[in-house]
């Protein structure tokens, strides 16, 4: 008995808290703080899931996990560690990936809501559609150094993670890395994409694939040092001299000097270790840390060499990957990235060469080409406890039901440490989670049903108008003439659900869906609604029928809201075979 | 007496990969948490939390617990769970605490130390509810010259107190205003970060309790008008000796009342009927550890203990208010900061390069 929290919670909430079933996506630093504050405030079931293993820099906020337990599973060890402190709890850990078909749609219907402690956008954005498609509340929040957000997702009320879809990490042209860079970022890229290259497995979609005889490096006698010695110096010779002077004026005859790009300065090995300059203008007198420092010029031909050497005689090498807590392929990087921007960095001759004016170019510590190459995220305890303690605080509010009291929460570190603001309104043109999204839970046997039962379905919406698509494009063309010529109508409509893809798990939930908004003049109404029809494997149903209990009272009033008043008939035509096909 | 100036420890390279992804707060910083030693008074749950925070950034602690582990304390504290009931606190905190980072030098005395031993250490740390023993802190941690925080947790509402001594020397970077010149920045204009130091001093704590003071702030500061109202409420014995574990609806309603007149005295109006519920239920919930709430509390303490630990940066005065329903959280500086001196460092000018 609790008197704690009996004195803090109604009976009725007490109750509630109680009895709910959650899932934990992500057990890092904020995962491990939901983890303690859940199991401390009354929770008793839940489900934790993560792909990831644990690694040194992590113990300096995810405190469940001791350094022991470098290289074991999160989740796995989450739980553990849990269990331990409360062992009266019932704790599902799964090591996986919610990108997996396994967790599909049903998957999540057995919570009560979500709560995602994740990192990255791709992830948080497919969170965000399985939650739109089981109508699953979601909890959301993230950190980085001192700051962060949390806030609740209620379909259709607020606006969900794919309103504004991310760019993703920035792509740049295969061009720009390997004949023009501008920016230091560029630089990086390269001296990343040539670590892959050198040390990594054999991959054709690297950028700088061709630009080295590989077979040479990877086949020669790792014990021999002079040998490799001397192979580092000519792979530099070819990098940083041969490459460069392709075409330049003074190093190639005057016919053949006809490269676009004159500003271009090749250096060979000899004649950088020659160079003592430090290219730069801050002061650093001050600093103390010789990563954060620019060093002399000659220091990076010296580095270049030397990991060169050691990280060839590192066993393993030919599988590896650029990693920002290898300090080896850090300094390589970051050795790589300075003679690179020493190509391309345009000298004044007669003034002062240190003078990078007028360039974006410019040479950079061993540290910031860590932070820049290996897209570090800040990441401090208090922060993430934070986050993870009001991410609690407004699952409060949802249990009870207390809508209006939900707000986004901002962490600051001014004097306005937590800051609410009013959650914005969903998108109107988002595809997954506007109004105009009709999600239909559908349940039937695989192994009876065929395809032809979905096309009915579909007609008897008064949807015979449109294509539907499948996971991978359009599988029935209503429209598409293309489609209707060439027999794949028929092919599909006849296949077994359990036998329409390839799949490692044949009996996870499959989507088919329906854009009802065509262009062209034929058809002058358009409404702009999408219909998911979520088909869910049920051994022992015989004939199709549609979910009421996922609670998806809504796609009937959804349906009622979109307003057909010129095809009242139609409208009311499909409110009857919802109701006639649901139960 | 003199005021405490910070040590700085170089960090081995175990240190160096365990603190690599919070290198954002600073080189200086961290080597200063490093050498730190910072005094923690009772295990409750909003302490506990804190220390977590502070053993995880690097930092040395002291704890000072001669209590027994009792149901109250398992009942929401993420160390204490119920088979340790009966067990010393301080001492299983120590225990549970140095597994989590075996790197830092936790001790555990059973009285509080004197002051020979207190000047050593950069901050004193307690989690009391009676002001009259926070008074009493205030006044050793400026006779003294070490920063001094209370954390509170009440139920869905926590708060706490800030006194950084009677001299306090930091270090901040200076605003730069940029010029500019017919509504353009002048883009040609070499660009420095400029550093200042300044003398703060805390006033003493009742001067911090403004009868008459008007929150400014996107949403009410309720918090700080239920501080005032314990305050004033501890003046009557009965209402002192409150304990929430045994309710009684007739003293809260005399805690509201006292509420609602420190309310309308400083606003000219009456509470709303929510407002009058959080009074009420501050009173109810005073002292009682929620691990939502402790949790924000400890760890925004465990951020403003690194910033006055390592003396950079801009550290809060002298309230924090926290109101997990309303979802907001809030320094209230009701000291003059005007009457702080301020010095140049010129020395410490750096050229920001251009991008």
């Amino acid at each position: 008995m609790n008197k704690t929290l009996n004195l803090l919670y109604s009976p009725e909430t007490y109750e509630k808290i109680r009895n709910s079933r959650i899932l934990i996506i992500g057990v890092g630093g904020i995962g491990c703080e939901l983890l303690k504050v859940l199991t401390n405030s009354g929770y008793k079931t839940m489900t934790i899931l993560d792909l990831d293993t644990i690694e040194a820099t992590n113990l300096n906020r995810q405190f469940y996990f001791r350094k022991e337990h470098v290289g074991m599973s999160k989740a796995l060890v989450g739980k553990e560690s849990v269990m331990k402190k409360h062992p009266e709890l019932d704790i599902t850990a799964i090591h996986g990936s919610i990108f997996d078909e396994k967790y599909d749609v049903e998957f999540y219907t057995q919570f009560d809501f979500v709560l995602c402690a994740l990192d990255n956008a791709q992830a948080r954005e497919h969170l965000g559609r399985m939650c739109l498609k089981s109508n699953r509340i979601l909890v959301d929040a993230g950190t980085g150094g001192f700051s962060g957000q949390a806030n609740v997702i209620k379909r259709f009320l607020h606006q969900c993670n794919n309103c504004q879809p991310s760019k993703g990490a920035p792509q740049y042209a295969v061009c720009t890395i390997r004949a023009s860079p501008s920016q230091p970022i560029h630089c990086v890229t390269y001296a990343m994409s040539l670590y892959n290259l050198l040390f990594g497995p054999l991959d054709e979609s690297n950028m700088l694939a061709g630009l080295l005889d590989l077979a040479q490096i990877q086949s020669c006698d790792k014990n021999d040092q002079e040998l490799l010695n001397g192979l580092a110096i000519r792979t530099f010779n070819k990098l940083f001299y041969d490459e460069i002077k392709q075409g330049l004026k003074g190093y190639a005859k005057d016919e053949e000097a006809n490269a676009i790009n004159q500003n271009k300065y090749p250096i060979s090995y000899e004649e950088g270790l020659q160079d003592s300059n430090v290219y730069t203008t801050i002061d650093q007198s001050k600093m103390d840390e010789e990563d954060d420092k620019i060093q002399p010029f000659k220091y990076y031909v010296d580095q270049f060499v030397k990991t060169f050497v050691k990280i060839l005689q590192t066993p393993g090498v030919g599988s590896f990957k650029f990693d920002k807590d290898d300090w080896d392929s850090v300094r390589f990087v970051a050795a790589t990235t300075n003679i690179r921007t020493f190509n391309f960095t345009k000298k004044f001759k007669n003034i002062d060469p240190r003078l990078v004016e007028g360039d974006k170019m410019k040479y950079l510590s061993v540290n910031e080409v860590r932070k820049m190459g290996g897209r570090i995220i800040p990441a401090i305890a208090s922060t993430n406890a934070i986050a993870a303690a009001i991410q609690v605080s407004e699952s409060k509010k949802v249990l009870e039901e207390d809508w209006d009291k939900l707000r986004m929460n901002w962490i600051q570190p001014t004097f306005d440490k937590i800051a609410p603001t009013f959650l914005p309104e969903p998108y109107n043109t988002c595809n997954h989670c506007s109004p105009k999204n009709v999600y239909l839970h559908i349940y039937c046997n695989f192994d009876t049903t065929i395809f032809g039962t979905v096309v009915e379905l579909a007609k008897s919406f008064g949807l015979n108008d449109y294509d539907i698509s499948g996971q991978s494009g359009t599988v029935y063309g209503l429209l598409n003439k293309q489609i209707k010529r060439d027999g794949t109508n028929e092919r599909n409509y006849n296949k077994l659900l359990s036998k329409f893809y390839q799949r490692e798990s044949p009996y996870a939930n499959i989507i088919f869906s329906i854009f009802e908004q065509t262009s062209g003049r034929k058809f002058y109404w358009q409404i702009g609604c999408k219909y998911e029809f979520i088909l869910m494997h049920r051994g022992d149903i015989k004939i199709p029928q549609i979910s009421k209990i996922t609670k998806l009272e809504s796609a009937f009033q959804q349906l009622k809201n979109v307003k057909l008043q010129k095809f009242n008939d139609i409208n009311e035509a499909r409110m009857r075979y919802l109701d006639i096909y649901s139960f | 007496m003199a005021e405490h100036k910070p040590e700085e420890r170089a960090l081995t390279e175990e240190e160096r990969q365990k603190y690599d992804r919070a290198g954002f707060i600073g080189h200086q910083v961290q080597k200063r948490i490093l050498a730190s030693n910072i005094i923690i008074v009772n295990m409750t749950g909003s302490n506990t939390e804190l220390a977590k925070n502070l053993i995880l950034a690097g930092a040395n602690i002291t704890i000072v617990d001669n209590q027994i582990i009792t149901e109250r304390d398992t009942d929401t504290n993420f160390i204490f769970t119920k088979q340790l009931i009966g067990q010393k606190r301080g001492q299983i905190a120590q225990e549970e605490l140095k597994l989590i980072n075996p790197l830092v030098t936790i001790d555990w005395l059973e009285e509080f130390p004197n002051q020979d031993q207190l000047i050593r250490n950069n901050a004193i740390v307690t989690s009391t509810t009676d002001f009259e023993e926070m008074i009493k802190y205030d006044n050793l941690s400026r006779e003294i010259n070490i920063p001094y925080y209370n954390l509170v947790c009440c139920g869905y509402y926590g708060f706490m107190y800030i006194g950084l001594g009677s001299k306090f020397t930091y270090e901040r970077e200076k605003k730069v205003i940029l010029q500019i010149v017919f509504g353009k920045k002048l883009q040609e204009q070499d660009r420095y970060k400029e550093f200042e130091e300044v003398i703060a001093h805390s006033v003493p704590l009742e001067q911090t309790l403004n009868y008459n003071y008007k929150p400014q702030g996107m949403v009410t500061n309720i918090i700080y008008y239920c501080i005032l109202m314990m305050k004033k409420a501890q003046e009557i014995p009965e209402l002192k000796a409150y304990d929430p574990y045994q309710p009684n609806d007739e003293l809260l309603d005399k805690f509201t009342q006292i509420g609602q007149e420190i309310f309308k005295n400083a606003n000219g109006k009456d509470a709303t009927e929510e407002q009058t519920k959080t009074f009420r239920d501050f009173a109810r919930l005073y002292g009682v550890d929620y691990c939502p709430v402790y949790s924000v509390v400890g760890s925004v303490a465990s951020q403003e203990l690194i910033i006055s630990t390592s003396r950079i940066n801009e550290p809060a005065l002298n309230w924090f208010c926290y109101d997990s329903i309303q979802s907001f959280g809030q320094v209230e500086v009701i000291q003059d900061l005007s009457s702080f001196k301020i010095r140049d460092l010129p020395e410490r000018k750096q050229l920001i390069p251009k991008e």
